[in-house]
C-alpha cells in the first residue's frame, strides 16, 4: 500500500514540476537585461515598431529593436516583474544606474545570494532589488 | 494487487486529465483568421531579429503579419492537428506548430485548402466544425489522414463541399451527438458533394446529411467502409446522380444509411480501372441498416458490377420507379451464410420503363441477379405489385440452403 501511494505521489510531483516550467515568460533585451512576467493570460501584440505586453501586472511597451529573445521559465525566485519602463535599472561601466530610484533603496546581489556594492561590478549577472521589484541585470 | 491497480490506475489517469497538471499549455500565434498553436513546454528560446521577425520552433514569423501572441495555459496541445471552424466571417483555423512548415494552408473567406507536402509522412487530423453558407474544404497529401466532421453545416457555391484529393486511407470520424450537413454547388463539375479520392473508413456515432446538387451526394474513387464502430448515420436527401458512388467496393459493417430523392442509384459500387483491385465491383452488407426510396426511373437501390454479399443487417427498399431494381448485381448474389443472414424487405410497385423499346425496355424487380443467387440464412420479404414486375429474377441458378422467403424466385435453374 505504501509503495503505491509513494509511486502516485512521485508521479504527481513530476507532473506538477513539469507544468510549472512555463509559468513565466522571460524577455531578454539586446542590452542583456531581462525581465519576466506571469504567462497565464498573457497577450503580446505588435505594431508601430512596438511589442505591447499585457499581463496580470499591467501593460508595458517594448521597442521591437530592443528585443533579443524570449522563453518560458519556471523560476519561482529571483523573478523580476515588469516595471513601468525597462530602462529603469542598468549596469553601465560596472555602475548600477537606476532612473527614479534612490541609491539607498537599491541592493545588489550575485546569483548565489552574496550582497555586493553598486559600483565596480565585473561582467556578469546580478540581482538588483528595489523596494517595489527585483530585476535580473547583466553587467556587460 | 489487482484491486489496488484497479483503484489507483483510474485515479492517476483522472489526475492526468486535470488542466495544467500535464505539460500541455499552448501559446497561439495569430495571423488573421489563422493561429499556430505552439506547445509552451517545447517552445524553447524564441529569437527576435532586427525588430522584424520572431523565430519559434524553427519557423520564422514576420511580426508585421502577426496580430497577437496569446497564452492559454489551460488549453491542450495536439500535435499534427488542424482545426477549422467555419463562421459567418470566414474560416478560423488553428494549426499545430508541428505542421506549419509541412502543410500549405490557404483561406479565401470560408473556402479552405490544405495541401500537405509529399515529404510529410505523418498522419494529420483535420477537424471541421461551425457553419457557412458559402464555404468548402479541400485537402491533398501523400499520407493517410483523418477528417473529423465535428458538427459542420457547409454549403458550397463553388463546387464540392468537401473535396479530398488525397489518394490514401482517409478515416472519417463522426463524433457522437454531432450532426454534419453538406450541400454542394449546382451546375458544377465536381463528382460529388463529399468526394474522397482514396479509400474512406467511417467511424463514430454522429450523423452526416448530404445533398448532391451536381452529381453524386457522396463518392469515393476507392473503397468505402462503414466500420463496426460506426454507429452513426449517413442520410442522402437528394442527388442528381447516386446517393453513394463508391468505386472498388462498398462494405457496411454497422450504422444506418438512408437514401432518398436521388436521380441515380442508391448505393453503386462499380469496378475501378485497375483489375488488380481487391473485391473490385463488389458490395457487402454485414450489419447495420439501409433504407432506400428508389423513385427515379431505371435505377437501382443497391447496385454493383460484380458480386453482392449480404450477411447481416436490415435492408428496406420502396421501389416505385419505372423499370427500377431494389437490388441489382453484375454477377452473383449471396444472402446469408451458415443459416444466419440479413432481413430484406421490399415493396415493389413500379412498372415497365420504356415498354416496347427493344434497347431500353426495363421491367421492375425487387432483386435482379445476373449470375447465381445463393440463399443461406435470413429473411426475405418482397411484395411486387407493379405490372409485369417480379420480386426476384435470376439469370443463373437459384440455390436455396436456409432462411425464410415469402416470394417467388424466377431463375434459370432452381
Amino acid at each position: 500500500m505504501k509503495r503505491y501511494l509513494l509511486s502516485i505521489a512521485l508521479c504527481l510531483a513530476a507532473l506538477t514540476a513539469g507544468a510549472q516550467q512555463t509559468d513565466y515568460l522571460t524577455l531578454r533585451m539586446a542590452d542583456g537585461t531581462e525581465c519576466s512576467v506571469p504567462s497565464s493570460g498573457l497577450t503580446l501584440t505588435f505594431g508601430n515598431g512596438q511589442m505591447t505586453v499585457r499581463s496580470t501586472q499591467g501593460t508595458t511597451n517594448y521597442a521591437l529593436t530592443s528585443l533579443a529573445q524570449m522563453w518560458f521559465a519556471a523560476t519561482p525566485t529571483a523573478i523580476s516583474s515588469l516595471s513601468g519602463s525597462n530602462a529603469g535599472i542598468r549596469i553601465i561601466g560596472g555602475q548600477v544606474v537606476a532612473t527614479g530610484i534612490a541609491p539607498a533603496d537599491i541592493r545588489v546581489f550575485t546569483p548565489d545570494g552574496r550582497e555586493v556594492g553598486q559600483s565596480g561590478l565585473p561582467r556578469g549577472l546580478y540581482i538588483v532589488r528595489t523596494p517595489q521589484q527585483t530585476y535580473k541585470v547583466t553587467a556587460p | 494487487m489487482k484491486r489496488l491497480t484497479r483503484f489507483f490506475l483510474p485515479l492517476l489517469l483522472a489526475l492526468l486529465g486535470i488542466p495544467g497538471l500535464t505539460q500541455a499549455q499552448v501559446m497561439y500565434i495569430h495571423q488573421g483568421h489563422t493561429a499556430v498553436a505552439v506547445p509552451m513546454a517545447e517552445a524553447g528560446v524564441m529569437n527576435f531579429a532586427e525588430g522584424a521577425t520572431l523565430t519559434v520552433m524553427g519557423h520564422t514569423y514576420t511580426l508585421d503579419a502577426v496580430d497577437s501572441v496569446r497564452i492559454v495555459p489551460t488549453d491542450a496541445y495536439t500535435p499534427d492537428a488542424i482545426a477549422i471552424r467555419y463562421a459567418a466571417d470566414g474560416a478560423h483555423v488553428v494549426m499545430a506548430a508541428s505542421l506549419v512548415d509541412d502543410v500549405a494552408l490557404t483561406t479565401d473567406g470560408a473556402h479552405v485548402t490544405a495541401i500537405a507536402a509529399p515529404t510529410l509522412q505523418r498522419e494529420v487530423t483535420y477537424s471541421l466544425s461551425g457553419a457557412s453558407a458559402d464555404g468548402s474544404f479541400a485537402m491533398d497529401g501523400e499520407y493517410k489522414a483523418t477528417v473529423v466532421l465535428d458538427g459542420l453545416t457547409l454549403t458550397s457555391t463553388r463546387g464540392a463541399a468537401i473535396d479530398i484529393a488525397n489518394g490514401k486511407r482517409i478515416a472519417v470520424i463522426l463524433p457522437a451527438s454531432k450532426a454534419t450537413t453538406l450541400t454542394d454547388a449546382a451546375g458544377g463539375t465536381q463528382k460529388a458533394c463529399f468526394f474522397i479520392n482514396g479509400h474512406a473508413e467511417f467511424s463514430g456515432a454522429g450523423s452526416l446529411t448530404l445533398t448532391g446538387r451536381t452529381k453524386h451526394a457522396y463518392a469515393s474513387d476507392e473503397y468505402t467502409l462503414l466500420k463496426a464502430d460506426f454507429s452513426g448515420s449517413i442520410t442522402v436527401l437528394a442527388a442528381e446522380g447516386d446517393g453513394m458512388h463508391t468505386e472498388q467496393y462498398f462494405r457496411m459493417k454497422n450504422g444506418r444509411v438512408t437514401i432518398s430523392g436521388v436521380k441515380g442509384d442508391g448505393i453503386d459500387a462499380p469496378v475501378t480501372n485497375d483489375a488488380t483491385d481487391v473485391d473490385n465491383g463488389c458490395l457487402f452488407v454485414e450489419g447495420g441498416s439501409i433504407s432506400l426510396q428508389v423513385t427515379a426511373d431505371d435505377v437501382k437501390g443497391l447496385k454493383c458490377d460484380n458480386a453482392m454479399t449480404l450477411t447481416g443487417g436490415t435492408i428496406e427498399a420502396t421501389v416505385s420507379g419505372l423499370g427500377t431494381k431494389g437490388i441489382s448485381t453484375g454477377t452473383d448474389l449471396l444472402v446469408g451464410t451458415g443459416g444466419n443472414g440479413p432481413t430484406l424487405r421490399m415493396s415493389v410497385t413500379g412498372t415497365t420503363y420504356m415498354p416496347g423499346n427493344a434497347e431500353l425496355e426495363s421491367k421492375c424487380r425487387g432483386i435482379k441477379v445476373k449470375g447465381q443467387f445463393t440463399f443461406d440464412g435470413g429473411n426475405i420479404s418482397i411484395s411486387a405489385t407493379g405490372a409485369k414486375s417480379k420480386a426476384i429474377s435470376v439469370d443463373g441458378n437459384y440455390i436455396y440452403k436456409s432462411g425464410s422467403i415469402n416470394c417467388a424466385v424466377d431463375a434459370a435453374n432452381t
